[in-house]
């Protein structure tokens, strides 16, 4: 649904942002990950025709993006870390913007406040930035726009708002919906994001499934400091390491050690996933 | 879909776009009231002073500029830039860039509308109170196309400075077009009538765009002028638009 | 040694199940929650939840009715009991020899203690 070719962006001409990238994102909940400042946010601008390309193109369900075409616009739906919204009841905000949805449902954003249990009439500026927050991912949901991109949605929220926002999404994503998660909070999101989606300065590391992972990468934990892995990190119980799964066996996978592993080891990786 | 315009997106587009300017709508109208209502108590009272058969047009300057400023104003702030984080959701509404654009007018042109009306109201009002008086407390204003077409250029301006520019619009706006207007009154009237002079009058309703004073000057500069009237907003209105395609956040 | 979390979320989801199963939770030839509707309940991806349903399919642990959704099949708990001895044979026991080896703890030991054990159980 969204593919990016040979996307070149930059702010100043002097640091790059993307150079030549190259992604497809088709449908699922895709996680994105990447270290600060390495273009995550900046990428959910380009899909959303927010910023435009220097180069190359970015073609989202059809559409180049940066024509910002209503065709299109009407099947994204972008929500930002942070926003100031306007001053009036989400109520009011879904009557005046829900109308530009035209899979937009009352009653699922109805289900999804009551859930969440904020106030659907009261000012949204007069409410946490939490409750906020919650509002408007009730709102993008609910919008049920095939594109949806979400940029740290689970920044700011309390932790039983964590567990509703992932039910409400695994009960959402279906084949027909490329669901975009940008996030450094993977610990929020595991067991939710895949694909994954690894982000670098001017590159793509990695775009790959769970299940493609744990095939050509092994997830360890044990007592002793394994010899030979890509990553290896010291826990209270032993060792947890990343290392070229040699052996074809099965293991659960470890994102946060995945993102070590991947950004220490990045043309290995690239050897690992590409062959 | 029609992808540059649909009429029932226009309007929702319309609807949710004015409510968010609503209030903005509610401060002029009460400043506008506001500032009509103290110069009038205020020519009241000076005209007691001075004598019924001295008329006293000076304060009426000021509501001139009140409405000037309040329609060169208005659309720096009736736009949604001022914030990357308000505009955004504007940005991602799903709506043409040409269906934008007329609300950014339209929502000016409510501006233009409201000041109408309440100089229309405060003139009924004021004239149906001092009957009893000797003095007159009307402003007046003449309207006709050239009056028309300044306050549109003006605001046109206006709304080409608010696409324009990012930071400080307003003031960038207003100096880049008042030393431009500065400069072509000069050269005109240097090269029309080099022993004229001109006043604050002439500043704000430029002679040069009246017809009568082109025509008596020379045929060509009249069908210039003609010519310039009509392009003039229009022209602005089209570069606005241009820009605001292709505006990124 | 390895710790036991090398288990895929989806064989995890597979063991909840198998649990509920067991213990009368779920019933035979009764509706089972839908992929979606398990999914969501322990906010894995739809994708896995559809894993684990297809591998209790492929096991004959449920079934399907077209258009109403997953059933337990009769004698699910047979075969439950029948995977998780074969699991039990293949990955639980083999860790144990291993142990009894390294520690040399004869067979003979084990099963005085297991005859204890189940005299304690009932």
């Amino acid at each position: 649904m969204i593919q990016i070719s040979n996307l070149s962006f930059y702010y100043k001409k002097s640091a790059p942002i993307f150079e030549g990238v190259t992604l497809q994102i088709k449908s699922g909940i895709y996680g994105l990950l990447g270290e600060n400042g390495v273009g995550k946010t900046s990428l959910l601008h380009i899909i959303s025709g927010l910023r435009f390309p220097k180069s190359g193109s970015c073609n989202v369900c059809g559409y180049e993006s940066y024509k910002r075409k209503p065709g299109m616009l009407s099947q994204l739906f972008f929500l930002p870390e942070e926003f100031n919204t306007p001053s009036e009841s989400i109520s009011t905000y879904a009557k005046l913007n829900g109308v530009f949805y035209p899979n937009f449902k009352q009653s699922e954003l109805d289900e999804y406040l009551d859930i969440f249990q904020v106030d659907r009439q009261k000012k949204m500026t007069q409410m946490s930035f939490g409750q906020k927050k919650k509002a408007m991912i009730a709102f993008a949901i609910a919008a049920n726009t095939p594109v949806l991109l979400l940029d740290e949605p689970t920044n700011g929220l309390d932790i039983p708002s964590k567990s509703q926002f992932r039910k409400i999404i695994s009960s959402v994503s279906t084949s027909d919906k490329s669901i975009v998660i940008s996030t450094h909070q993977v610990r929020d999101l595991e067991n939710l994001i895949d694909p994954i989606i690894i982000l670098d300065r001017n590159q793509v590391l990695l775009n790959n499934t769970v299940e493609e992972i744990t095939q050509k990468l092994h997830f360890t934990y044990s007592a002793t400091k394994p010899q030979d892995s890509l990553y290896c990190e010291q826990i209270l119980q032993g060792y947890s390491a990343v290392s070229e799964n040699v052996d074809n066996e099965e293991s659960i996978l470890n994102i946060e050690s995945l993102f070590s592993a991947v950004v220490l080891n990045k043309e290995k990786i690239k050897n690992i996933f590409n062959n | 879909m029609n992808e540059t315009f649909n009429l029932k997106r226009f309007l929702s587009l319309l609807k949710r776009d004015i409510r968010m300017c609503s209030k903005y709508y509610l401060y002029i109208s009460i400043a506008l009231l506001g500032i009509l209502l103290i110069v009038a108590i205020f020519s009241h009272i000076i005209m007691n002073i001075t004598g019924p058969n001295n008329s006293y047009d000076g304060n009426f300057i000021i509501v001139y500029f009140a409405l000037i400023a309040a329609i060169f104003c208005s659309p720096f702030y009736l736009r949604e830039n001022n914030n990357k984080q308000e505009a955004l959701f504007s940005y991602i509404l799903p709506s043409s860039a040409l269906e934008r654009f007329l609300s950014v007018c339209a929502r000016n042109l409510i501006v233009l509308v409201i000041c109408t009306i309440i100089l229309i109201l405060t003139n009924l009002v004021w004239s149906i109170i001092t009957i009893s008086f000797s003095h007159d407390l009307t402003v007046y204003i003449k309207i006709d196309s050239s009056v028309i077409t300044a306050i549109l250029s003006m605001q046109a301006i206006a709304i080409l400075g608010q696409a324009y520019f990012r930071k400080f619009a307003l003031v960038k706006t207003f100096g880049i077009t008042t030393l431009l207007l500065y400069l072509t009154l000069m050269l005109a009237m240097g090269v029309t009538e080099p022993d004229s002079y001109f006043d604050l009058e002439d500043f704000i309703f430029p002679e040069i765009f009246s017809q009568q004073w082109l025509g008596s000057v020379h045929p060509v500069l009249y069908v210039c002028g003609t010519i310039l009237k009509l392009i003039f907003p229009f022209g602005l209105w089209f570069a606005a638009y241009f820009k605001m395609k292709e505006t990124e956040i | 040694m390895d710790f036991k979390t090398n288990k895929p979320i989806y064989m995890q989801i597979v063991d909840l199940c198998f649990g509920k199963i067991l213990t009368g939770e779920w019933k035979d030839d009764e509706r089972i929650p839908s992929v979606r509707e398990l999914g969501a309940s322990l906010q894995v991806n739809p994708n896995t939840a559809m894993r684990a349903f297809e591998y209790m399919q492929a096991e004959d642990v449920i079934y399907i009715k077209r258009g109403m959704g997953y059933y337990v099949q009769k004698n699910a708990r047979k075969q439950i009991v029948k995977l998780q001895k074969e699991e039990f044979f293949k990955d639980v026991l083999p860790e144990a020899f291993r142990t009894m080896l390294l520690l040399n703890i004869d067979i003979n030991e084990i099963v005085e203690k297991y005859e204890s054990y189940k005299n304690e159980q009932s």
